[in-house]
């Protein structure tokens, strides 16, 4: 392959690639708080919140795309932090549907709150104006952070608190701060993720943000594994292109990538990444900390 | 909001894109054989909750297709459909978009299923210089979108004021009431329009119920609601596949002796299947029925017949339409050069259609001017033509 | 008007009721959140239409045989993906996430047999008689609904507190290793629950693509978050709680219609839920589970 050829597939598939790139985010935003130990389902509502606040602030303001993403990150974290306290009270398949039903009320208030979010017809000429190399630095920052935080005593922590919280909590780990932190972080990605979105996609629907997107950024972020950072990336990648990849089966796309979901929950709890992830570390020789392959599964 | 995004693509992609056409031109021109081929993207939704309209446009579409080519319609040139699948979803709607106008090199587009699919991919059309007719939306604005941007239907906005001030002094309507789908931007706009149309007309609305989502089946709550204000004449702005319901829970509900009033989709197979004697005395503008006497829709009708085993319906005849009319751009066009189309469907001027009673139409403001037919269901499920 | 909207409330309360109790069944003999139910209550209706329509079986007939294939794929999935799952250590989250993905290949089935497009039982299927009593309308599958509901309530009491099954089904749901150590086959009973489970989602599906004459593929969508709601709000594990609350949900949706927010509907299902989740975790009638880490 030359770097004709290179170039021109990245145009022609440009749009392709930054869905995927954002998908990207959107599934390490659900990563943090899974590699926590929490079933948090809320990033399609703070993908929402995002989305839209970026779009709003753009079309009324004519601020470039960093203003808007931005404000939707800080009012996601403002609303994290006010939910987190009473969702994070609850347990597995509570705090699911919790965070779930949060997504919900949001999608039925963008469909309503017709003076801000202009309803069902949505917001419209959002300026298109994020690159892929955005996207790329971005999601490169963030997988340096995932991977520093997965080596350091935080993310020790949350593999702590994943595995057992009550042996965790025994043990002296401040177990309510660091699963703020994860949560905290999860909504910040999301929010980041719907900026972006807005403004690759110019147009802003509530019929986007529902129960199928919620199901696809799980599908992403555990086909690849979350045993470490790289796993969603791998699942946002593949899953992402398979409308492209996949074009001959198109119709069967949804029952393909059901039965790849199943195939890898029982028995790929790690993901995909994983048979990667024992190879690497057979190469490198050296032992690594054996609680991140682990504990994923439980 | 494309000028800015074009400025950027012109400036930093140039030299790429024009080393990506060297590379796609010389790869066309190589397979280049003695029947030219044109090469005419299809997006639709053939999957997710659309798919039951894409797949009836999908259809018709292949019908048509065969019949341009088997017909030596374009003499030597040979339209060749490339289809893609939107998954009823805008992210995807842009992708194809992109690839039908960059990878395929598609000389024009035609298609599109759902309205917001179409405000999201039609500026990339747009911004790729690729002519587009689409076939399918009926929400407001997608003719300012830009030249390249053609619509083979138009906003039904004209059609239901119409409809509405021809029926009222016939039925002596006093009181109305509406039914709309909330999540859907084409009924809430159309809401907006009917609630003025009968407001002109002194018909004064005694309910407005909303069902929030596509997939609801239940409207008996909002019925029960409606029943209560005793209207003359509801008005069902919900989706084909929900109107059928709404008829037969509006008379279980109470309101026996109200005409129901909506839009084009009051005319499709599953309406009448579904509701049966409910639909009796419904009201309903249509631009194109299958009964239609024009003889290239009764030629359309039977082939669709035969071929499917059914009758077709507003979806088949949106795209079966779309597709003949670009045939006939690209007639005028000569070639499978984006510019000469583009060229074409700004100076076409009068098209044949199957829509309308006059079987002729012409782009105004890019959008295909229609005369509807207005309707009216008997009890025995035909419908009969208003005149 | 107001007494009818009353009608309506509980009548789709009790749609919701047939439905959550199946998912509520699973839910607490085994702890699996079983997404897939809404694909479950989606084939039943199909399975329902196409032999009726197809194949003219009598709609009694037809009911029962929708009914026994709920409770059959749901079994298949017991056997195909939860069990495998449960024997390599599967938590809560990996077992939502793989009912998801079963939900995902049931529902592109649904949608490749019928085409996308939205079906109904032919006229005939039901006599199509409406009762009138004062300002209130009744109509027979209504009246159906309403009947089966009780039914079903009934038959859960007795399956539950007088059956052997029953009995064994609530030992799992309190510790499954005693079940075991009590000589119960906690495969075979972990199948029948699954089994019930799924009949009571297909027979949910079957009556409501009756009363509400549609049958498509995303029928069941709004049922499965609703559903979940269900058994928030009417306490883990409690058969009461769960019809209480459905009936609560449907009440609710009808009324907010009646006031003029009907499209807040979700925001105030769901705000319900939250509040409950905030301030009585336990729902109406759940027992004390553990709910806090």
């Amino acid at each position: 392959m030359n770097w004709n050829e290179i170039s021109y597939w990245l145009v022609v598939y440009n749009h392709s690639i930054l869905t995927a790139l954002i998908n990207s985010v959107t599934a390490l935003s659900l990563y943090f708080s899974l590699r926590a130990g929490i079933f948090n389902l809320s990033a399609i509502g703070f993908m929402a919140i995002g989305a839209y606040t970026a779009g709003i602030v753009a079309l009324s303001l004519g601020t470039p795309a960093v203003v808007g993403i931005l404000a939707g990150v800080i009012l996601s974290l403002m609303i994290g932090t006010v939910l987190v306290y009473p969702v994070l009270k609850l347990r597995g398949h509570y705090l699911a549907i919790a965070t779930l039903s949060f997504g919900a009320i949001v999608q039925a208030l963008a469909l309503n709150l017709d003076g801000l979010t202009n309803g069902p017809a949505g917001l419209i000429g959002i300026p298109a104006t994020v690159r892929v190399w955005h996207v790329l630095i971005l999601l490169g920052a963030i997988l340096y952070a995932a991977w520093t935080l997965q080596r350091s005593r935080t993310g020790r922590a949350w593999d702590a608190i994943r595995t057992d919280l009550s042996a965790a909590r025994a043990m002296g780990i401040d177990v309510e701060n660091y699963r703020l932190r994860a949560f905290l972080i999860s909504t910040a990605l999301a929010a980041l993720a719907g900026g972006l979105w807005a403004h690759v996609n110019r147009v802003v629907v509530p019929f986007e943000f529902g129960f199928a997107q919620l199901t696809m950024a799980l599908v992403n972020t555990l086909l690849g594994g979350i045993s470490n950072p790289f796993g969603p990336v791998v699942g946002a990648l593949i899953v992402s292109t398979m409308p492209d990849w996949l074009s001959g089966f198109a119709e069967y796309r949804e029952m393909i990538t059901g039965v790849l979901l199943v195939v890898v929950v029982i028995y790929l709890p790690n993901g995909l990444i994983a048979p990667l992830a024992a190879l690497r570390r057979k190469l490198s020789g050296g032992r690594r900390a054996a609680t991140a392959g682990e504990g994923a599964a439980r | 909001m494309t000028g800015l995004y074009a400025k950027f693509v012109s400036r930093a992609r140039t030299g790429v894109l024009a080393t990506a056409m060297a590379v796609g031109t010389a790869v066309a021109g190589m397979s280049g054989a003695v029947a030219q081929e044109i090469k005419i993207g299809v997006p639709l939704s053939l999957s997710g909750p659309v798919a039951f309209a894409g797949t009836k446009m999908k259809d018709a579409m292949d019908l048509a297709f065969e019949e341009v080519n088997n017909s030596n319609f374009l003499g030597s040139m040979k339209l060749v459909p490339v289809y893609a699948d939107d998954m009823s979803s805008q992210p995807q709607g842009i992708n194809v978009t992109q690839q039908l106008a960059l990878r395929d090199q598609v000389s024009a587009i035609v298609g599109y299923t759902a309205s917001n699919i179409c405000q999201a991919s039609l500026p990339v059309a747009q911004e790729f210089k690729v002519p587009t007719l689409q076939g399918d939306c009926v929400v407001p604005g997608l003719n300012k979108i830009g030249e390249y941007v053609y619509s083979a239907v138009r906003p039904s906005d004209s059609f239901v004021e119409q409809l509405v001030a021809k029926v009222t002094p016939l039925k002596q309507f006093k009181t109305a009431a509406v039914l709309y789908q909330r999540e859907n931007p084409v009924f809430a706009h159309l809401l907006g329009v009917i609630t003025e149309a009968f407001k002109k007309q002194g018909v004064k609305i005694v309910a407005t119920e909303a069902i929030t989502s596509g997939a609801d089946a239940d409207f008996s709550a909002q019925l029960t609601n409606i029943a209560a204000a005793k209207p003359d004449v509801l008005a069902i702005l919900l989706l084909g596949g929900q109107v059928g319901p709404a008829m037969v829970q509006a008379r279980q509900a109470g309101l026996d002796t109200t005409l129901f009033l909506g839009e084009q989709n009051f005319d499709s197979s599953e309406v009448r299947r579904v509701a049966g004697k409910a639909a009796e005395g419904s009201l309903y503008p249509s631009h194109w029925f299958a009964a239609s006497p024009l003889e290239a829709n009764k030629k359309f009708v039977e082939v669709y017949r035969k071929r499917f085993d059914r009758d077709p319906d507003t979806f088949s005849a949106n795209g079966y339409n779309a597709v003949w009319m670009m045939a006939q751009i690209v007639k005028k066009a000569g070639s499978g050069d984006r510019e000469a189309i583009r060229q074409a469907m700004e100076t076409i001027g009068e098209m044949d259609t199957i829509f309308g009673t006059a079987g002729k139409t012409s782009f105004e403001d890019r959008l295909v001017s229609l005369t509807p037919f207005f309707f009216q269901v008997k009890a025995d499920g035909s419908v009969e033509q208003l005149q | 008007m107001l007494l009818q909207q009353l009608v309506n409330g509980i009548v789709a309360g009790s749609v919701y009721a047939l439905f959550a109790l199946g998912f509520n069944l699973v839910l607490g003999a085994l702890n699996i959140l079983n997404v897939a139910q809404g694909a479950i209550f989606t084939l039943s209706a199909f399975v329902a239409f196409y032999l009726i329509k197809l194949y003219e079986v009598p709609f009694p007939l037809a009911l029962l045989l929708a009914t026994i294939a709920g409770g059959l794929i749901n079994v298949a999935l017991e056997i195909l993906v939860f069990r495998p799952l449960r024997g390599r250590g599967g938590t809560s989250m990996s077992t939502l996430v793989a009912s998801i993905g079963a939900s995902m290949v049931l529902l592109s089935l649904a949608q490749k047999i019928s085409g996308a497009q939205v079906e109904r039982f032919p006229f005939e299927t039901l006599p199509e008689v409406q009762w009138s009593f004062g300002d209130v309308r009744l109509s027979f599958i209504q009246a159906l609904v309403l009947a089966t509901t009780v039914v079903v309530m009934i038959g859960t009491y007795v399956l539950l507190n007088r059956m052997k099954l029953g009995k064994a089904i609530r030992t799992m749901a309190f510790n499954e290793r005693i079940a075991r150590m009590l000589g119960i086959p906690t495969g075979i009973v972990a199948c029948w629950t699954f089994f019930i489970s799924g009949a009571l989602g297909g027979l949910a599906g079957v009556l409501l693509g009756l009363m509400f004459n549609s049958v498509h593929f995303l029928m069941g969508e709004p049922y499965v978050l609703k559903g979940f709601a269900a058994i928030v709000i009417g306490g883990f594990g409690s058969v009461i709680g769960v019809i209480v609350a459905s009936m609560l949900i449907g009440l609710a949706e009808v009324f907010s219609i009646v006031i003029g927010i009907g499209t807040f509907r979700d925001v105030v299902i769901f705000g319900m839920l939250f509040s409950f989740l905030l301030f009585r975790p336990n729902g109406l009638f759940g027992r004390d589970e553990e709910l806090r880490p």
